[in-house]
Formats: structure tokens, sequence, C-alpha cells
């Protein structure tokens, strides 16, 4: 039997039109437990509070494995193995602490600062934080205690004309102390003067592409955070099934597991099954070198797993315990490279900076997208010569990661990513006639 | 647990509350995954708590704890009142409304409680196995999820609402695998109903039909790119009705003149083919509710008539600012979560032409089949779908299937070029989040729309 327990206090603060509308103090606190009755395995979980709850919540799960059918590939739940090697600090006590009074001051200071009278507002803006302490158990000897905080920011400021133009900015940490709400407000209001500027791209272009973290992010850790989950390379259903030690992406492209690194939203010493987590080079300079396990994937090929069974998320810790466990990088980092971004852009001739997708999902078999371009500027002899939307950026990630020209030194952390600004070459963005 | 909540009313309203209100809500489900034959999960879940509301000038403050005793609840409503107090926005008063006093229990025949979970086992194992139909086909996924959700309101109006809503999702995803190359296809069958959803169904042909189209999707082509006419399946025509024109209705993007669609009323927005509403009543749909979650019963909204735009979706806070009736849109997803104005079952109603006659008028374009997702652009008034497939139009006639792509464009523009609506209505069930969070259950839908938008897929 395995007992994953959590307790979270989160405390958010939601802004609506320039004033703090919303502050929400939650405490949750619940059970996910799995049972395995030899290769059978049922899990249960609930919001608990009582002892009551939690032995009811565990017979469920005992109720669950005798109904459930013999899984031929189900061999344990994790043993006792594997030395500690990394201790990231990831709990600041002041978050801990946070009261709604200073979290609406921070509120302000973003507002403040990113606001213009009668040119620029704040629609909606939000700050999440959350302490967390969690708790694993298993009849095999396991046992694991954790906590960590949370700080999350995610704010939107537009301009007020005719054709307003909207800036978003989000922030990840562990730490109070990493924000900074003035360079926040700053940069929100960059980014919003510039989207109000945009005109609808025409035609079509086959430049060179320079993608941002935070949305670089997002396409990496649904194209290649999925085709390295083992789940995916056993369900047949990774793009880079079959290819360790193979060339899957350019010379440049290193990506690794961090989970030791103190800036990373879900770094820690073990994954959610209690399995001790580490550092580990994924693709080494272009190469696919190992894949991520968890405890039944790494049964399903004998060996030990890699302790990344996932069930918390970057952004929000309530309701964990209703997370099944999932394959994922504990932090998927993109080793940088040693260009300024500004160097970067300045070396394009003929491409474009995508400043902000609508959405930018991958398909996570075939790396196939089509992302419409909210905000992009062209580029031509590395300089900025106007500034689009209404573009939709069509290509391949897989390829694209094949056809890397060069990485900036500027990384940063978006959901459980550590990236910098990438160039590709060549991807297709294509416009109204 | 009632008489605690009327009391945590009462110390909220000493606290200086305009308006509060208490919602204890239990959540339980069921579920079922099968993987490649194998079940990866039988599970059974429970979730349960309190959220109290506090309205104090124009800000709130909530307070939400799983701790179910009473020293803690009459706790937590205090930290509600405080957290209002720190806000400092303005805001119109929400009028007072009359009480009201309602149990709803939910319409279903076959209430899930009441079948065993090896019965519901059995019919995942079903639809996996028939998804096998080829041995082109290397991976089948079978997901079932039933959930009961029962709330209890409390209200300053002096209103106590009970009520109980039941959904069942099924999902089959298969993947189907050719020299390397990879593609997916699903089908999902959901509603608020009872296992009798799922009894209906023949399960072996949808697993079937879904292994069948994953391997035919190993033929597809790579879609074009451009600007060009395209006919959007019912479920992609949803998509544009959800994601653009039904979050810019969105009372709250009003209020803080964030929508494109401030200020419209009155306007014409679309072709006179378009007609709109978001009607959270219609049964069995998978975005029905009873109430919306400040225990507004649910209604039909008309949002575009006959091109003319008619109205916003509303909860209790945006209908106090804009001096109209709410309309049932305040929603969470849970106890735990904000209550945003959101969505229900959002819509395009039907026109009069068929599939048939709109292809024939199509010199060269695409028929874009199955909606995977869309991204929803208030500010700018921007639509974007992602399809799962289509198909290539050359002179009236439906050629080569395509991979999966993407549609863009002006959602004004686009419904100012529709030149044709079909002639039935689809809806198709879905989770909806107001950005990247809070998701709610919810239907799009519409008939078959002939426009013309930026196309292409990589």
């Amino acid at each position: 039997m395995e007992i994953f327990a959590i307790r979270t206090r989160t405390l958010s603060l939601y802004v609506d039109d320039s004033a703090v509308k919303n502050i929400e103090e939650k405490i949750d606190q619940g059970l996910a437990v799995r049972v395995a009755k030899g290769k059978r395995l049922g899990q249960s979980s609930a919001a608990c509070s009582t002892l009551k709850e939690a032995e009811m919540t565990a017979m469920t799960a005992v109720r669950m494995a005798g109904l459930s059918p013999v899984d031929k590939g189900f061999r344990q739940l994790p043993a006792v193995g594997g030395k500690v090697s990394i201790k990231p600090n990831v709990w600041d006590e002041k978050v801990a602490q946070l009261t709604g009074g200073q979290l609406a001051d921070i509120a302000r200071h973003v507002v403040e600062s990113s606001m213009e009278a009668d040119r620029l507002k704040v629609p909606k803006g939000m700050i999440r934080t959350a302490a967390v302490q969690s708790r694993i158990r298993n009849s095999n000897g396991v046992e694991v205690d954790h906590k960590n905080t949370m700080v999350y920011l995610d704010f939107t400021t537009m301009t007020t004309g005719t054709k307003p133009g909207e800036g978003i900015e989000s922030f990840y940490s562990p730490h109070l102390s990493m924000i900074d709400p003035v360079a926040i407000g700053r940069s929100l209001k960059e980014k919003a003067l510039a989207s109000s500027m945009t005109v609808a791209f025409k035609g079509r272009m086959n430049g060179e592409t320079v993608i941002l973290p935070d949305d670089l992010a997002d396409m990496l850790m649904s194209s290649a955070g999925a085709a390295l989950s083992a789940e995916n390379v056993h369900r047949h259903r990774s793009a880079w099934m079959g290819k360790a030690g193979e060339e899957v992406a350019s010379r440049s492209i290193t990506l690794m597991n961090d989970p030791s690194d103190g800036r990373g939203m879900l770094s820690s010493s073990y994954d959610d099954e209690g399995v001790p987590s580490s550092k580990k080079t994924l693709v080494d300079n272009g190469v696919l070198r190992s894949y991520l396990y968890d405890s039944y994937n790494a049964g399903l090929e004998s060996i030990e797993p890699s302790g990344n069974g996932i069930r918390r998320r970057p952004e929000d810790a309530q309701g964990i315990y209703l997370e099944s466990i999932g394959v994922w990088p504990m932090n998927l980092v993109l080793a940088p490279g040693s260009m300024s971004r500004e160097e970067l852009i300045a070396s394009v001739d003929d491409g474009v900076l995508i400043e902000r997708l609508a959405s930018p999902e991958v398909n996570p078999i075939t790396g196939a997208f089509g992302l419409e371009v909210r905000c992009g500027r062209v580029i031509k002899k590395g300089e900025i010569v106007q500034t689009i939307d209404r573009a939709l950026l069509v290509g391949n990630m897989f390829e694209a990661l094949r056809n890397v020209r060069e990485l900036a030194n500027d990384s940063t952390v978006f959901k459980s990513c550590i990236v910098p600004t990438v160039s590709f070459g060549e991807i297709e963005l294509v416009g109204s006639a | 647990m009632e008489d605690i909540l009327r009391t945590a009313i009462d110390r909220m309203e000493s606290e200086g509350a305009e308006f509060c209100d208490a919602k204890y809500q239990v959540l339980k489900n069921a579920s079922i995954r099968i993987v490649d034959g194998s079940v990866r999960s039988l599970t059974e879940q429970s979730l349960g708590g309190v959220c109290f509301r506090a309205r104090i000038g124009g800000s709130w403050g909530y307070a939400t704890t799983v701790e179910l005793d009473k020293k803690t609840l009459l706790e937590s409503c205090l930290h509600a009142a405080k957290n209002a107090k720190l806000g400092g926005a303005k805001g119109a008063m929400i009028p007072d409304m009359p009480s009201s006093n309602r149990q709803v229990r939910a319409d279903v025949r076959i209430h899930p409680d009441n079948v065993p979970i090896e019965e519901k086992l059995g019919y995942v194992a079903d639809l996996d196995k028939a998804q096998k139909v080829d041995p082109r086909v290397v991976n089948s996924n079978s997901d079932y999820r039933d959930e009961v959700r029962t709330t209890l309101l409390v209200n300053s109006f002096g209103s106590s609402l009970k009520w109980e809503e039941v959904r069942i999702r099924m999902i089959a995803f298969a993947v189907a695998s050719d020299n390397g190359h990879q593609e997916l296809y699903f089908e999902i069958v959901d509603g608020t109903k009872g296992f009798e959803l799922i009894k209906e169904k023949d399960v072996t042909a949808m697993g079937k039909c879904v292994g069948e189209e994953a391997v035919k999707m190993l033929a597809a082509k790579k879609p074009p790119s451009g600007y060009m006419t395209c006919i959007s399946d019912p479920k992609i025509s949803g998509t544009l009705a959800h994601e653009v024109m039904g979050h810019a209705s969105e009372a709250d993007e009003i209020v803080k003149k964030r929508s494109f669609l401030t200020g419209v009323v009155g306007k014409r927005v679309a072709s006179e083919q378009i007609t709109m509403v978001d009607d959270g009543t219609i049964k069995g749909a998978y975005g029905t509710i009873p109430f919306d979650d400040e225990g507004t019963p649910s209604s039909r909204t008309v949002i575009i008539e006959n091109g003319t735009y008619k109205g916003y979706l509303q909860n209790l806070e945006t209908a106090a600012e804009m001096r109209v009736a709410p309309t049932g849109n305040g929603r969470a997803q849970d106890f735990g979560r904000r209550v945003w104005v959101r969505m229900t079952n959002t819509f395009f109603e039907a026109g009069d032409w068929t599939l048939e006659e709109m292809i024939e008028g199509v010199k060269c374009g695409v028929l874009a089949d199955k909606s995977m997702s869309g991204m929803e652009d208030p500010v700018g008034g921007g639509f974007e779908a992602k399809t799962l497939r289509g198909f290539i139009i050359e002179n009236g006639k439906v050629t080569d299937m395509i991979r999966s792509f993407t549609l863009t464009g002006s959602a004004l523009e686009i419904l100012k070029t529709t030149d044709a609506v079909g002639n039935r209505v689809q809806l198709d069930g879905g989770i909806c989040g107001k950005g990247i969070e809070d998701f709610v259950p919810i239907t799009s839908g519409g008939p078959y729309c002939r426009s013309k938008l930026v196309v292409g897929g990589g």
C-alpha cells in the first residue's frame, strides 16, 4: 500500500480593472492511496480532515484493487533504494506566513508600475502563493516528507485606445524574494504598447523564427517532454521511441531533467512516488540519451525508476491528491547559449520574433503545430521593422529542434521548464491574402 | 450543515458583508482508464468542502476549507469577511433578490451510484478491445468517468438551495503507426445523464470506428496553408461560437471593457444567417446546470439574433453593474475556486443549407473535421481552433484527407464572410477554462458553416 498525503495553504489574490477584487484563503488536505494485490492495482483519493475519512479512502482503494483485473505489466510499488543526491531549497518561510494585506501590496506595485491613466490599465491579474507539505509512506518501507512553497503570478495590461493591445507576464518561483513587481509592471507596459501597434500579417514568409521562453516552454514540454516519457514510449506514441543513442535535435540542444534547481516549481529530492530524484541529461548535444521513468514504466523494462512519477503541478497546489501519477520531467531544462537576447535578435537577417502565441500547444504525438501569433515582430537585418498579429506559425516541433540556429543566455522559469530564447531556421508564417 | 452555514451568513453580515453566501459541495467520482487492454487506473474519489464568499464595496473575500467541524467553519467565514475588506475595489451593490428554497435531484434514469464498478469496467474494456481493428493500431486508450456533484448553497438573500448534478464522459483514443509515422483519432460521448448514456451507446462500434479512422489518418496529406474557404464541421463551428463570441460575451469582460464586444448590443456583428445562444437548460447536455454557483437558475440567453448582437452572459455582480437580470452564468470549477461568468451550452442555431449544397459551391477550399482545442481572445477578437483533420474540396467535390491543422482570423470578419449555415445543429461536450484554469463542463456546437479564414498545419 502507498499513501500520498498533502496539506496546503493557498493564498490567492485577483486584480480586476486595476483594483484588488478578490482575496482568497484556502486550506486543503487530502490523501491518494494506491493498493497492490499481486498484480491488481486499486486507487482512491479524497479530501480528508479526519481519521475516519482517511480509513474510508484506504478501504476504497483496497476494494478497487480487489475488483481490478490483473495487469501483467505491473511489477511493484517503489521500494526503498538509491541515495538522495540533491536537496533543493524550495521552502520560503515568508511565503508560508504571507498575509492578504502583504499580497495586496505586491499586486498594487505591479499595477502602479504597469498602468498609465487614460492609456494603460490592468484588466486582470492574479497572484497565488502556496505552502505545501506532503508525506509519502508505502509498505515497502518508503518514508518521504517534503515541503515547498510556490509563488505564481499572471498579469495582463492593456491599452485603452480604439485598437487595444494586451501584454501578459507570468512569474514562477518557490521564493518571494525573486519577485520584482516593478520590473514585471514595466514589462507589461512595454508588451501592451507593442501589441497595440500590430498590423494583420499578409501573405507568407519562411524565415528564421525566434521564440521567447514563455511560449517555447509550452511547445517544448508538449513535444520533447511527451517524447521523453517512458509511458509514451511503451505505448508507441513517442516520436523518439527507439531512438536512444541517435541524433534527434541540433547539436546545440542539451536537455536535462533537473530537480535540483532552486528556481524550479517542482524541484524536490523525491518524486511523488517517493523515489529519489536526480539531475539527468536527456538529450546531450542533440543525441537522445535517456527517457524518464516512474515505477510502473521502469517495471516494464526491469530497471530502476528515474524519479519522474509526478502528481504535482507548477502553478497550483489545490487538489493534488486527485491527480494520477504521470511521467514528466521535474524541471525540463534547455541549456542556454552565450548570446544575450538582444544580440540574438540583432543577428537575424530575415525573420520574425514571436512575442505571444494564442496557445502554444504542439501535437504531442506528431509534433505538428499551427499556432496563432497574437504579437510578432518582423526582423530585417537585425532590426525590428514591423509588429504583426493575425498570422499562423506552421511547422513541426521535432523538425524545428533539428534546425536550431542559436540559443540565448536568458534562461527563464516557466511552469516546470527553464528555457532560453531560441532561434530556429525557417518556419512558415501564414497571413491573410 | 445548513444551520452552520446560516450562522456563518449572519456572522459575515455582522462583519460588514453587503452580500455573502456559503456553499457546501461534495463531488464523488469513479474513473477507469484502460490502456492497451491493461487497467491502468481504477479509482474512486471524493472531494468535499465549504466556500464562504463575502462582498464589501466591490471586493470579495473567499475562504475555503475541507475541515468541516463547526469551529473551523465559523472561523473560516470571518476570514472571508476580513479578506473582502482588504480589496478596495468599487462596485454597484448587488440588489436583494427574492429568497428561494428548493431541492433538485438530477434527472437521470440509471444513477451511476447504482451501477457496480465491475459493470462500468466491462463497458470500458469492450471499448478498448474494439479499437484494435488493425495491426497498425499500436495504442488504444479508453477512459470513463462519472461524477455526482451535490451542492448546498445559502446566501444573504435568505435562499437555501440544494441540488445534484450527474455527469458521465467516456473517451476512446487510438494511435496508428506505419513506418515511423503516427496519427491519432478519438471519439467522446458525454452528458448530464445517468449510466443509460453508456448502456444506449454501442461501445464496440465506437471503439471500432476510432481504430479504423486512426488507420485512415495515416494516409492523410499535409494540409494547405493560406486564406481560403473553409467549411467548419459542427464541432469547429461550436469552437468559434464558444471561444471568441462566447468568452467575449461574458459580462465580467464587458464591465472592465476587456472585450471587443463591449457596447455592441443592437449592432450588426455577423451575417444575417447567424443566430447564437447560450442555454444552460438543455436536457442531457454536458454543460447543463439547474442553478449556477450563485444559486441563479440557468436560462437561455440569445447572444446574436440574425446577425444582430443582443446581450451578454451575467452573474450576480455583473448584472448589478449593468443593471440587468442575472442569467445564471456564475460558475466555478468547484467549491475551492473563484466564481466567474462562464458559458453553459453555447451554439449557433441552424440555417437551411445541406452539407452537400455547401460543398458544391466551393471551387477550392477545405472541410475541417473535429475540433481538438481552441483559445479565446476577448480583447483582439481573434480566433484559433485546432482541428484533428480535414478534407480538400476541389471543384465542388471532397477529395483528399489532410492532417491536423489550425484555423485563425478575426471572429467578426469570419462571421461576416459566412455565406452558408447548415440545417442541423450538433452539440459537443467539453471542458472550458477561463484562460488556462478554472475548468467547467460545457458544450459548444452549431451546424456546418462556410466562411473564409486562414488555415495551416505542420
